[in-house]
């Protein structure tokens, strides 16, 4: 498993290409999907260490995709970012165990940040 | 005096209580419940006790008390016209009191009084004649009251009824009024938070893609590692993101607007093929096969030209996108019945019964994000309701969908408020 690699979930290309050349750019291995189905089966093909994902997703919501991911590979951690935040699904989120829970417009440097302690905790409690 | 006054009350109470066995006995006896209830009414003992007087006074002649004074003077041994017309009153007050049955009663006990004297008494020819006729006014005279009292009655009780009936009626109809407000209230919130909704994905989306372009962009400047081709690429992302967002401004706005029609005479196949000259380019995209069925002789409506364009391209764009693999577009013009009809119609996925309620609903869309926020048929519908005119959809999922639009070709003068 790569120790750097991000998955970013958002039916928005604009806000999934800007992340994504923000983290390439700081050194990360970035892949993108556009629902939470293409999200699934690229994890089923490659394993992630973080995934980024918006919660109003055509299709299958966020939240569902969070569950399903926590049921095949409980090691991915999650970060959610939402343009639209709501107490129900921040709830169910947290009961999900995500790291953060963000709210649009999203600061890159931040979700940076994040991801880099997360990733540093996952490698001191292996 | 001690005496009168104890016996005063023993008297009286004895008499209640000789009226009371009698009135029980008589209640006993009659066969019918309403029969009892007349024996037990004080009214009956009032008109028995007045017939019995009238016949006091008929045969006051025939009892000793003629000798005497003053039932020797002439009112009481001739004046039997006088006395009959005094049965009228306990007659009447029967119709009054127990309406048909009581005036047929009274008069039945009236006949029987008379009979007597006019058969065994009377020294006159044709004895018969007189009293019986004083008996048959009596009972129709009393009949009209009872039956005219009982009409009242009925009328008042109905009309009682139908006023509590409106009463009520009124009061649902507050209530319903009421609850009506109340759902449209809730709709209208339920509205805003979908625009709320909407509107934050539209606008954040961009914003937030525009951010982390500009802060790339400066943190690469700053350490110097940046190709003039990526710096462009950057920039045009921002760019193309940024017009998004003045655009969706720009639809807030015109929703928001809603001006009135700038009226002019239009060609309506002209409105139609520009319309789908915008889109035509999605159309063709999409292998769709499209069919222009353009009535050439069309009467010219007053309208908006631009407005009804933007009606009908959005109308044409949703037709597109309700065919993504491909099928038939249909528009259609034709003339009939003093309006003009505009017909969009395609062969895609239809609209499920549950969203065809929300269609014209400011912010509903089903469409995916980013391709449009749920204006286009809510600005399609004031523009249309401001032409006087109106939208029907047709729809079957799996099927196809058609929108007619009416435009009416002549305009009622619309009430200045």
């Amino acid at each position: 498993m790569q120790q750097n690699s991000v998955l970013i979930v958002d039916d928005e290309p604009i806000v999934r290409e800007s992340l994504r050349d923000w983290l390439e750019d700081a050194g990360y291995q970035v892949v993108t999907a556009e629902s939470g189905e293409e999200a699934l089966e690229m994890i089923e093909k490659q394993d992630f260490s973080v995934m980024v994902v918006d919660i109003r997703l055509p299709g299958k919501t966020g939240i569902k995709v969070l569950k399903e991911v926590k049921a095949v590979k409980p090691h991915i951690k999650s970060i959610i970012i939402t343009a639209y935040p709501s107490a129900e699904t921040a709830d169910e989120a947290k009961k999900l165990g995500v790291v953060d829970y963000l709210i649009k417009p999203v600061a890159p440097d931040d979700l940076e940040r994040l991801i880099r302690e997360t990733l540093v905790k996952c490698q001191s409690e292996e | 005096m001690k005496e009168t006054e104890t016996i005063k009350p023993v008297l009286k109470s004895r008499l209640q209580r000789w009226k009371k066995s009698l009135v029980n006995k008589a209640a006993e006896w009659s066969p019918r419940s309403d029969v009892a209830r007349g024996v037990r009414s004080p009214h009956f003992w009032i008109i028995t006790a007045l017939i019995a007087f009238g016949t006091l006074n008929y045969y006051m002649d025939q009892t000793p008390l003629v000798n005497m004074s003053p039932f020797n003077q002439s009112f009481f041994t001739s004046v039997h016209d006088l006395h009959r017309t005094l049965f009228f009153i306990p007659v009447i007050y029967a119709a009054l009191v127990f309406r048909v049955w009581g005036s047929l009663i009274a008069s039945f006990a009236f006949l029987c009084v008379v009979l007597p004297r006019a058969l065994l008494l009377s020294p006159y020819p044709d004895p018969l004649l007189r009293p019986v006729l004083f008996v048959i006014f009596a009972t129709l005279i009393s009949l009209l009251i009872a039956t005219q009292l009982n009409r009242i009655e009925k009328e008042r009780k109905a009309r009682t009824e139908l006023s509590t009936a409106y009463q009520e009626l009124s009061q649902y109809h507050q209530r319903l009024k009421e609850s009506q407000e109340q759902l449209i209230q809730a709709e209208k919130l339920t509205s805003l938070g979908q625009m709320a909704a909407s509107i934050a994905h539209e606008v954040n989306n961009p914003l937030a893609g525009v951010l982390v372009y500009t802060q790339l962009l400066s943190k690469k400047i700053t350490s110097d590692n940046i190709s003039k081709e990526i710096a462009l690429d950057y920039l045009s992302k921002m760019e193309s993101e940024l017009i998004r967002s003045t655009k969706l401004v720009r639809n807030l706005l015109d929703f928001a607007r809603q001006s009135p029609p700038t009226l002019r005479e239009v060609d309506i196949n002209d409105v139609v093929n520009r319309a789908f000259d915008l889109v035509a380019h999605s159309a063709e995209l999409q292998h769709i096969q499209v069919i222009k069925e353009l009535s050439p002789s069309l009467p010219k409506p007053m309208a908006d030209f631009d407005q009804l364009q933007q009606v009908c391209s959005n109308l044409i764009l949703n037709a597109i996108q309700a065919m993504p693999e491909g099928g038939r577009l249909t528009l259609r013009t034709s003339a009939d019945n003093g309006q003009l009809k505009i017909e969009v119609q395609d062969t895609g996925c239809g609209i499920s019964p549950e969203n065809m309620r929300k269609l014209f609903t400011p912010f509903f869309t089903t469409k995916g994000e980013g391709k449009g926020v749920g204006l286009g048929l809510a600005v399609a519908y004031g523009i249309i309701q401001r032409h006087q005119g109106r939208i029907e959809v047709q729809s079957k999922e799996a099927e196809g969908t058609t929108f007619t639009i009416f435009i009416p070709l002549h305009h009622e003068e619309q009430e200045e408020s």
